[in-house]
């Protein structure tokens, strides 16, 4: 029977000290389409706000709302000063948006949130596939920077697809392989803005477009939204650092489908609270979200996804919004 | 509380096996005896404290029916015995007809009539469909007079011993009371302890590992049928058999923790699943899935009503009453109903067939090799068809599947399905299910359960012994189910629902 016991123990620890190996050995090993584009967004994103290093700066950031809806270029052609889309994707939790677009601000900088109400909802260590794809092969820094035990689920929930990448591919490779990937994004997905190119409205898939619609999202409580969610820890800290790094942050709210259940009174209270908890924390708001709501021939394949025409007249509200901003010039309160 | 849950398995699980080893340790068992059923009735007040009562009402109404229904020592006559026995039947069927069917029943009313009455939601007490008919069982035995002098303790050990309370094994009390009459049941065995420490690590791997693994394949596709929106042929594939994985190592799953926790008590619980999807005919089939609620149906209902006594349309008339039955004890809906209809069908023509093939075809032919291949492939291909209907939010999604996995879609494929991901787990899961021992042929050297097949298994060699390298192997398993805990909280067991 001890020979039984010592087998267990040697089975649970040897199965552990191989899934960890694994693990490391998968850093800097990017694996799936998902993590291989939003890594490459970010790459370019990176590549173009070090061309415009220098001078005060305007950046957007968020979920793809910011990707798909707001033109950089339009709002540095408007003000004369860089401007630089920095919206990327949702489901990558709000710190690491901030982590990413930290890299890029300097002081002086106006930063505009313009997150998708479902950051209130959501908790702040959820894991999601594309998060732990993009920091394990395009950021293992970020991990270590993670708590202890964020390391620990991370690693645990890795999927075995990603365990086995080290023994096919290695981090060299997968790099060569992500700069052909990003010659091939560069200039035809993503500009010298950092704005998406592709959401012309003639480009949407139309059944596609009808199905993703008739999907409606659960963004957040009216507690979530008052304040009672983890997410507004977050939003704190960044207020504290953009005055201790003198940079102006505000928040837009993001462009929503204009549909019954969305503009409801119900939502409408919740959005309402949401800026109102903003504004509370010293965090201006320049766009309201019920200014924001768009119809089904702007949008391109989601409810929050603005094809090029609606994305023209957001950018058009913004950069109204965004004019005593740059006019001030100022720190937060 | 569940089986996998942290509160489970570090607290309650250690506590109530310490105290009844160290009473039955000092030679104490009905003391140990009556722990274990006041343990019991706890692990099933966490989840509702209110529905302790009506448990405890149940036992007593069941118990002090079945002493006078006895015929040995009754002192009422046949008359009494037999109304007192279906009074017996007609409390347990109105408990679970409230519980389980009232809101059903009043719904389909206000569908069919538009006549509406407002009953507050009935919340169904966890269970009550197991074991009413453990009840049920014990009331016809004891009308019958095969029941011993049982005492209320050991009466109610039997109902609530907290392994099969729940989700079954829905065993019967010359099962387990038998077992309380002999001492060594009480006595510590270091074995017992690791053949079921070891069955239950199967069997929470089975349901975390396995049956969790493949609900994420599912729900995205019964969702959007049951949203209206079209799915693909390879989705509605996906998810259909994802779904038959799942319910397979979800319940199979959770009757090897109740087999595993019986056995480190000492005590032994039949059986429920014997490789089902190995089966080569839905008759076989059904002796292979849920064995004994199948065995139920067959001495409780079947039989009574005839079972294959009367001519073959009797027979069938029968089979298909049995199954519809059968579904809807499974819930209370349409779709339910359809599923057990479906495989009363089945039967039907699978007896048809028998009857059929035995009189015209050579007997070598019909048990030769490919034709055992195509009996499995059929029965596989109709039990996943009818699992649809069992998952499915309602006949428009279950159909909007079907369609699809007939070819009938002009769908394209779900955002889910965009990689090779599913394809890939559902063969790893065939793999399991149609190539591995089921968990009582891999510990069959230690007697793991009640009535275990009697036909040696050709995975005998691979069988399960205390070594090195079983070990090793359970280590591997504890790992993938440690590495879970990190990844999903606890979820349900599927059939808690039913």
């Amino acid at each position: 029977m001890l020979r039984y016991v010592i087998g267990i123990v040697a089975g649970f620890t040897g199965a552990g000290v191989v899934w960890v190996g694994l693990f490391l050995a998968s850093f800097g090993i990017l694996d799936t389409h998902g993590d291989r584009t939003v890594t490459a967004w970010y790459q370019i994103k990176q590549e173009v706000a070090g061309t415009k290093s220098g001078a005060k700066k305007i950046v957007f950031v968020g979920g793809s709302n910011v990707l798909y809806g707001i033109s950089a270029a339009e709002v540095e052609q408007a003000f004369g000063m860089p401007c630089l889309n920095f919206g990327t994707h949702a489901g990558l939790p709000f710190d690491y948006l901030l982590h990413r677009v930290k890299q890029v601000v300097s002081p002086g900088d106006i930063l505009v949130i313009s997150l998708e109400w479902e950051y209130l909802h959501r908790p702040l260590d959820d894991l999601n596939s594309v998060y732990t794809g993009c920091i394990l092969g395009g950021e293992p820094r970020y991990f270590w920077r993670l708590p202890a035990s964020q390391q620990l689920r991370i690693c645990f929930s890795a999927p075995v697809s990603r365990l086995v990448l080290p023994l096919t591919i290695s981090p060299e490779a997968s790099a060569g392989v992500q700069n052909v990937y990003m010659d091939s994004v560069r200039g035809v997905h993503i500009d010298s803005w950092g704005d998406f190119m592709g959401n012309f409205p003639e480009r949407r898939a139309k059944s596609e477009l009808a199905r993703l619609l008739g999907l409606t999202p659960h963004p957040c409580t009216l507690a979530e939204a008052e304040g009672h969610s983890d997410f507004w820890k977050v939003v704190r800290e960044l207020r504290n650092w953009a005055k201790r790094k003198r940079v102006t942050v505000v928040f837009a709210a993001p462009a929503l489908l204009d549909n019954p259940i969305l503009t409801g009174a119900d939502y409408r209270q919740i959005f309402a609270a949401g800026e109102k908890h903003y504004e509370s924390l010293g965090i201006p708001v320049i766009a309201r979200q019920n200014t924001n709501f768009y119809g089904e021939s702007l949008m391109f394949d989601s409810v929050y996804h603005l094809n090029s025409a609606g994305r023209e007249i957001r950018t058009k509200q913004l950069i109204e919004g965004l004019k005593p901003v740059v006019s001030r010039g100022s720190t937060p309160k | 509380m569940l089986f996998h849950s942290p509160i489970f398995l570090f607290a309650f699980l250690p506590l109530t096996w310490v105290v009844f080893r160290v009473l039955a340790g000092r030679h104490c068992e009905r003391l140990a005896l009556g722990w274990l059923v006041a343990m019991s009735l706890v692990f099933y007040a966490y989840w509702n404290p209110v529905y302790v009562t009506l448990i405890v009402i149940s036992i007593a109404v069941n118990f002090s029916i079945g002493t006078r229904i006895a015929p040995d020592d009754s002192r009422l006559g046949l008359r009494s015995r037999c109304w007192l026995l279906y009074a017996g039947l007609a409390f347990n069927l109105g408990l679970l007809g409230y519980f389980k069917y009232a809101n059903f029943f009043l719904d389909s009313m206000r569908g069919i009539t538009g006549w509406s009455y407002n009953l507050q939601h009935v919340i169904l007490p966890l269970g009550i469909s197991f074991f009413t008919f453990q009840k049920i069982a014990y009331l016809v035995d004891a009308y019958q007079g095969r029941t011993g002098k049982y005492t209320l303790l050991e009466y109610c050990f039997f109902v609530t011993f907290f392994p099969q309370l729940i989700a079954g094994p829905i065993v019967q009390h010359h099962q387990i009371i038998p077992q309380l009459e002999r001492r060594e049941t009480f006595r510590f065995r270091l074995l017992d302890v690791w053949v079921g420490l070891s069955i239950f690590a199967v069997g929470l791997f089975k349901k975390m590992v396995l049956a969790d693994g493949s609900a994420v394949y599912v729900a995205p596709v019964f969702d959007a049928a049951a949203a209206g929106q079209g799915i693909s042929a390879p989705d509605a594939w996906a998810g259909a058999l994802a779904y038959t994985f799942q319910l397979y190592f979800d319940f199979s799953g959770y009757s090897d923790m109740a087999v595993g926790l019986a056995r480190m008590f000492g005590f032994l619980l039949p059986i429920n699943f014997n490789a089902p999807y190995r089966a080569t005919s839905i008759s076989e089939f059904w002796k292979r899935w849920h064995i004994t609620l199948s065995r139920f149906l067959r001495n409780f209902l079947y039989i009574p009503l005839g079972g294959n006594r009367r001519g073959m349309l009797l027979r069938y008339r029968n089979l298909l009453v049995t199954m519809l039955l059968g579904g809807l004890w499974h819930g209370a809906g349409w779709t339910f109903l359809l599923w057990g209809g479906l495989h009363g069908i089945y039967l039907i023509i699978n007896h048809a067939w028998d009857s059929v093939s035995s009189r015209w075809l050579p007997m070598a032919f019909v048990h030769s090799r490919p034709m055992r291949f195509l009996g499995w492939a059929v029965t596989f291909g109709c039990v996943v068809a009818a699992w649809v209907f069992f998952r499915a939010a309602n006949w428009t999604a279950a159909t909007e599947i079907l369609h699809a996995m007939g070819g009938q879609t002009m769908a394209s494929g779900l955002a889910f399905y965009i990689t090779d991901v599913p394809w890939l787990w559902l063969i790893a899961m065939a793999v399991v299910a149609f190539g591995f021992p089921a968990t009582h042929d891999y510990f069959w050297r230690y007697t793991p359960a009640l009535d275990p097949p009697r036909r040696r298994s050709r995975f005998a060699r691979m069988a399960w012994r205390p070594t090195f390298v079983h070990g090793a192997a359970l280590g591997v398993l504890v790992f993938l189910i440690f590495r879970k805990y990190f990844v999903l909280q606890p979820t349900e067991f599927l059939y808690f629902n039913f």
